[in-house]
């Protein structure tokens, strides 16, 4: 399964010898592409801190060369492209109408299954509800704008039918990494699949780490990058083969639907965002899940408060690119050199104005949307969790070195322990000769002291000893184990690893789907009907209204154990408050008389005793 | 054969106490006629004693089904007294008080753990200690 090069061959021979195989979801309507047809589609924009923004180079007369132009602008401004222009009613009407046509063509419609409203609960939908209205208040990519991108880039598509990736070679601390960049026209997870946001352009990124052996590279990891998983994490061992898949030694990559993100397994996966709360209200609601998870001992539910579940749907059955499959990859190779990726520090679509920036197009390989440099460029290694990683080849000698540091250092502790002792043992026939003579008081404190300092740095220098020792030990074994070629444990790094959720199933699932789409505002009419019916019981009525649709659901969803449970708890502690009020006085005088009898007790106890 | 909790066999008993009142209420309003709405009342006390006599029953006996019903019958009482107190007038403290020990009787791990209703905590096992001689 594993493909090695000659160390000498050329970055791009590199670059496609590793190349991965990327299965994308069936819906998909937006693949990696040259950047090249996609400035020329777009216009340039600049947005200035006083909120105007002006158009730089309208749509048609942008080249990559005007792009990377130098262009003075004050402080704070920002550059972006705008792929799509603004739409009016009836241009968003006709874009719906055109991209309902070329789904139709493509064969492209997207099935979300039992969707991502149905997997939630009530109140998960309550908190996407409001995530939905905060679009309003935010800033976002307008409506109908993924339509108008999909028919745009179906026609640069036509024209340009190559699937492209900017590959780039970096040689580091002994690795020669392989970086994948994917430019997406736009990524329509929010629109097309229920996801989290919408932007125009999109950057992906995989990683392929390669160790030079006897003139040969040799692949030792591989990194996707992903939702929420940083470090380490994000890597996987090449002959990991619990999560790591290769076709004929080429990675792949399961690209999640709108979002590209990339996954190792296909299947689907939930990413979840937090609510937009104030920090204390995210305090208390901690608070109460920590008191409902210890205090009440339900410690198994690992779901976190005031998060919204999302699902990126990674199901590998779309379009596959890549060696062996129907589509192949034409690779661009990109480095420090290639000016648009150097020169522009922009953002590569619609700057939307989001404060929270998750509609906002990002910038290019090289920078954050802020401009300053991005980690994964300029550190391949720490990108992934690398950079304390030895090459395999290097690792051995590594570790010998360190064995006889440490070993050294052993040897230096054996003998400042031996001299420590011997000088505290000074310090302790000095201070037993000085016992009975009371004139030598100040004299045995400062002596007291300096042995007490002294006991302090032997014990130091005696911890240091035993877990050096556990350390020699185990690099020891670590030694042996290399040379005796038993390789270690190839997924020891993860500490959290995306998991693909299993497939959701309800009693009635179709049923759960209408119920999910319809609840919130069926709970809302209801709770109108209620104000214009009976406003003087309103509360009361809508408190019951709630808890009727609460444990309606669970019954709905199986979950009506916990759920009528929570309730329970809830409205127990609320009773348990007002019992308290109402009856003071009497819970007073009850503690009292408890406290009294414990105490009674006790002491008649000691008594007998 | 799973135990069961001192806790449980104490609002077992309190759930048959109720039912007993109930149906003794209800026999007594059904014998003694009247109204159709009486024997509505009557009839609907009739029926939640012989409910809460067959929850104590099954709580005595941990079955399942007994949590789930005696914690609906709890919510739903403490929904009712609640709405009472913050809403209406004339709350039932002691069956408020009743209800929410009730819940908090049910609540900890290990009693939904003996009714069935949660799987028991997941169990390490410590493979590396194991005792090879008993375990094989």
């Amino acid at each position: 399964l594993t493909t090695e090069i000659s160390s000498k061959a050329a970055d791009l021979d590199i670059l496609q010898a590793f190349e991965p195989v990327v299965r994308y979801t069936h819906g998909e309507k937006f693949f990696p592409m040259d950047v090249e047809p996609y400035v020329r589609a777009s216009s340039l924009w600049l947005h200035v801190p006083d909120g105007t923004d002006q158009e730089v180079v309208p749509e048609g007369e942008l080249t990559l060369e005007k792009l990377v132009e130098r262009r003075d602008a004050p402080f704070r401004s920002l550059f972006y492209l705008r792929f799509v222009h603004p739409l009016d009613l009836s241009a968003s009407a006709a874009a719906l109408a055109a991209e309902r046509r070329l789904e139709k063509r493509q064969g492209s419609e997207f099935t979300a299954g039992l969707g991502r409203l149905a997997r939630g609960g009530l109140l998960p939908r309550l908190g996407d509800g409001l995530f939905s209205l905060s679009l309003l208040l935010r800033g976002t990519v307008p409506g109908a704008t993924a339509a108008a991108a999909a028919i745009k880039y179906d026609e640069i598509h036509s024209t340009d039918p190559r699937f492209v990736y900017q590959g780039r070679v970096v040689r580091q601390s002994g690795w020669t990494v392989c970086q994948y960049w994917f430019f997406f026209a736009y990524n329509p997870w929010r629109s097309g699949f229920h996801g989290v946001n919408d932007h125009e352009s999109d950057w992906e990124m995989i990683s392929v780490y390669l160790y030079e052996d006897a003139g040969r590279l040799v692949p030792a990891w591989v990194a996707y990058a992903s939702h929420d998983f940083h470090g380490a994490d994000l890597r996987r061992r090449w002959d990991d083969r619990v999560d790591l898949e290769l076709e004929e030694g080429h990675p792949v990559v399961y690209a999640g639907a709108g979002s590209h993100a990339a996954y190792f397994r296909r299947g689907e996966y939930q990413a979840e965002v937090p609510l937009p709360v104030p920090r204390r209200v995210k305090r208390i609601a901690e608070a109460l899940d920590d008191f409902w998870r210890v205090r009440l001992g339900q410690g198994d539910d690992t779901r976190r408060p005031l998060r919204i579940p999302f699902v990126d749907f990674a199901r590998g059955d779309g379009v596959a690119i890549g060696p062996g499959q129907p589509n192949e990859w034409t690779p661009n190779v990109i480095d420090e050199t290639t000016t648009w990726a150097s020169e522009y520090r922009g953002l590569w679509g619609l700057f939307a104005r989001d404060p929270i920036s998750g509609e906002n197009a990002p910038a290019g390989p090289m920078y954050d949307r802020d401009g300053s440099p991005r980690p994964s460029w300029f550190d391949p290694l720490g990108f992934a969790g690398l950079a304390q990683v030895t090459p395999p080849p290097l690792e051995l000698e590594v570790m010998e070195s360190e064995l006889r540091r440490l070993e050294s250092r052993r040897s230096e502790i054996e003998s400042e322990v031996a001299t420590e002792t011997v000088q505290i043992r000074e310090l302790g026939v000095r201070l037993a000769s000085m016992h009975g003579s009371p004139h030598l008081a100040a004299e045995a404190a400062r002596i007291e002291a300096e042995a007490l300092e002294q006991g302090a740095r032997l014990t130091a220098l005696r911890r240091e000893r035993s877990e050096s020792e556990a350390v020699l030990e185990g690099l020891r074994l670590r030694i042996e184990r290399q040379r005796t070629g038993d390789p270690d444990d190839a997924r020891a790094h993860i500490r959290h690893a995306a998991e693909p959720v299993p497939v959701s199933t309800m009693r009635f699932n179709h049923a759960a789907e209408i119920w999910a789409a319809i609840s919130i505002s069926a709970l809302l009419i209801g709770l109108a009907v209620l104000i214009l019916a009976s406003p003087s019981n309103v509360w009361a009525e809508l408190v019951v209204l709630v808890l009727v649709f609460v444990i309606g659901e669970s019954v709905l969803r199986g979950t009506f154990v916990r759920t009528i449970n929570r309730v329970g708890v809830i409205l127990a502690l609320i009773a348990v408050v007002v019992l308290v009020f109402t009856y003071f006085v009497y819970v007073v005088v009850v503690f009292l008389c408890a406290l009294a009898a414990f105490l009674l007790l006790q002491r008649i106890r000691e008594l007998r005793a | 054969v799973r135990r069961r909790p001192i806790a449980v066999t104490l609002v077992g008993m309190l759930a048959l106490a109720t039912g007993a009142y109930h149906v003794v209420d209800g026999i007594v309003v059904l014998s003694n006629g009247g109204s159709a709405s009486r024997i509505a009342e009557g009839s609907v006390d009739l029926a939640l004693g012989i409910l809460a006599l067959a929850i104590g029953r099954g709580a005595f006996r941990i079955a399942r089904w007994s949590w789930a019903a005696f914690m609906t019958w709890a919510v739903i009482g403490l929904t009712h007294q609640l709405l009472r107190h913050f809403f209406y007038d004339d709350p039932n403290y002691v069956a408020m008080a009743v209800d929410a020990v009730t819940v908090l009787v049910l609540t900890p791990l290990d009693i939904q753990v003996a009714f069935g209703v949660r799987p028991p905590p997941r169990q390490v096992l410590d493979l590396d200690n194991r005792d090879l001689v008993e375990s094989s």
